[in-house]
């Protein structure tokens, strides 16, 4: 019951948001404008569509030295084909409010010459610096406080009220099965709240962030497993040398999980800690066909000694064949892209971008027997048409490690236009 | 050498420019926000719908044949990022996106600038905007246009 208040106010609070930012601008400083994405995908024989319109209505604020406000309230409905329990090509409707962000700009007011202070709130992106714990929207408020030597950000929220189709939080096997759930419209529901401090060039030109995020169920009784987790991460990014570019970032997951019988009755208790690391290594080659050469490498803890298994809140995109979850993996990338027509100046084809990765699949402990999980490859073409039109083919193909497992192919399309 | 080009060269590299013209080019170059006249004048210049003798008001007028709204503001108020572009955008006679072929007009001008790179870095489409800046803007478009050339 406390549960379905706390989102009842923060579905108020959004739309109280919503409407005294719109009642309050003048007209002139309005832009209505929308995209229409469409995703086509080809999972070895089985097709799947993903069709969205999203509109954004948004404030163009005029730049002023007291501070600058500016909004932007974006919708969308998606419709999502696929074929869920094998009986053929079902779709899904799903509307969502994509963003609903209120942010001010008020340089000065901290009291040193070139600090900033920076605010947003409503439904808003929002991530730790080293996406390797979470990278999503949420409905809360995020503050940063920034000197020309250092810059401290804080923010936190909720993550119940963001469609589950649209979601990318799944901490538990519950979250999972909710989010496949057609009648569930809700994600996961978790608050999540963070803290860095960020100091530039402090190792020579590497930017240093350090902080911790807090994570805490929030639905409320009656459920099989509670799981709680807090985290501390720590990155150093920056030009290496030349125009070659790194980041490297660890976090530790520390994560309390309580089951229950019947719904009530708490039958088990454990806590674990888990690591996890990501380097990344960026060259940029050439200057006729922009040629990009990322390096990288992700590890996370499974369960195992002396290291529980790494959980974090959500999956970052690292492959084509399904988003990776970060949680005993070890992960090898290579990526290479250009742009063969880049140095033509307002040639159409200038945009053109080919590149090819290949990717190889470990559990976190490598060394074990039958470690090796399989190996990605694949390539991507993508293309704006015009201004305003664009789209992207890509092809992969992922050759598992086990000796009876089937090859797996996913081809997909994706086309866009804006308005 | 075409006046156009003269215009955007001469402020950009410091080519020597003498009379009306550089009197007009200095004072465009003094304002922090570039009012419409003064805007239509470098745009109309660097796309070769003027000569020498003009002036804003000529600009302006040159500007209007081609589709610009300009009785629907004066040329002494501000101009903002988005209505310089779609003069650039008319000046150069180009064609831009789908939208921009559909409903021709500042709000998809603005973006085709933005793809096309000649607008970078921050900025939103009803910023003023200085005359130094318009006129590396008018530079950017030019290159553009003689590289298709």
């Amino acid at each position: 019951m406390r549960e379905v208040q706390v989102q009842r106010r923060i579905r108020h609070a959004l739309i109280a948001l919503i409407v005294a930012a719109v009642v309050g601008t003048p007209l002139g400083a309005l832009d209505l404008g929308g995209n229409i994405n469409s995703q086509s995908n080809l999972e070895n024989a089985t097709p799947a569509f993903r069709n969205s319109l999203s509109m954004y209505l948004r404030r163009n604020p005029e730049a002023s030295p007291d501070g600058t406000l500016r909004w932007v309230v974006e919708g969308s409905v998606s419709a999502i084909t696929t074929d869920r329990d094998g009986h053929g090509l079902e779709t899904l409707w799903v509307p969502d409010v994509n963003l609903a962000r209120i942010e001010t700009i008020h340089p000065g007011v901290l009291g040193a010459p070139q600090s900033a202070l920076r605010t947003a709130g409503g439904r808003i992106t929002f991530s730790e610096p080293t996406n390797l714990i979470y990278a999503d929207r949420i409905d809360g408020l995020r503050v940063g406080f920034e000197f020309p030597r250092v810059s401290i950000t804080a923010g936190g929220g909720y993550t119940g009220l963001i469609p589950g189709a649209n979601s990318g939080v799944v901490m538990s096997a519950d979250d999972a099965i909710a989010r496949e759930n057609p009648g569930e419209y809700a994600g996961a529901r978790r608050v999540v709240a963070t803290a860095s401090i960020a100091a530039p060039e402090l190792l020579g030109l590497q930017r240093v962030t350090a902080g911790g995020l807090a994570q805490f169920d929030a639905r409320g009784r009656y459920i099989s497993e509670r799981l709680n987790s807090q985290y501390a991460f720590l990155q150093l990014d920056g030009p290496l040398v030349g125009s070659v570019y790194s980041e490297i970032a660890g976090a530790a997951s520390f994560v309390q999980r309580t089951q229950y019988a019947d719904f009530d009755i708490e039958v088990d208790s454990e806590s674990s800690v888990g690591v996890a690391g990501r380097v990344q290594t960026r060259a940029y080659l050439g200057a006729n066909d922009a040629s990009v050469v990322t390096a990288s490498a992700r590890y996370a803890s499974g369960d195992g000694e002396p290291f529980g298994a790494f959980t974090p809140a959500t999956a970052p995109a690292v492959r084509l064949l399904g988003p990776v979850r970060m949680s005993n993996l070890a992960l090898f990338k290579l990526d290479y892209a250009f742009r063969p027509f880049a140095g033509r100046p307002g040639s159409q084809a200038r945009s053109l971008e080919l590149s090819a990765y290949g990717a190889v699949d470990l559990p976190a402990d490598f060394d074990a027997e039958g470690g090796f999980r399989g190996i990605e490859a694949g390539a991507r073409t993508t293309l704006r048409f015009l201004s305003d039109v664009g789209g992207r083919i890509w092809a992969g193909a992922y050759i598992p490690g086990e000796e009876d497992a089937d090859v797996q192919f996913l081809g997909r399309l994706d086309l866009s236009t804006s308005f | 050498m075409k006046f156009s080009l003269l215009v955007c060269l001469g402020l950009i590299v410091g080519l020597p420019l003498f009379g009306q013209t550089a009197e007009r080019l200095d004072e465009i170059l003094a304002q922090d926000e570039l009012t419409v006249g003064s805007a239509a004048y470098i745009a109309a210049a660097s796309g070769g719908l003027i000569g020498e003798g003009d002036g804003p008001e000529d600009a302006l007028a040159a500007l209007a044949d081609l589709g610009f709204p300009s009785d629907s503001v004066s040329a002494e108020e501000t101009v903002r990022l988005n209505q310089y572009a779609y003069m650039l955008m008319l000046a150069h006679d180009r064609r831009g996106g789908l939208m921009y072929t559909l409903f021709p007009g500042p709000r998809y001008a603005f973006r085709e600038l933005r793809f096309e790179r000649v607008i970078e870095g921050r900025g939103d489409p009803i910023d003023p905007l200085s005359g130094s800046r318009a006129l590396r803007l008018a530079e950017r478009l030019t290159t553009i246009v003689e590289a298709e050339e």
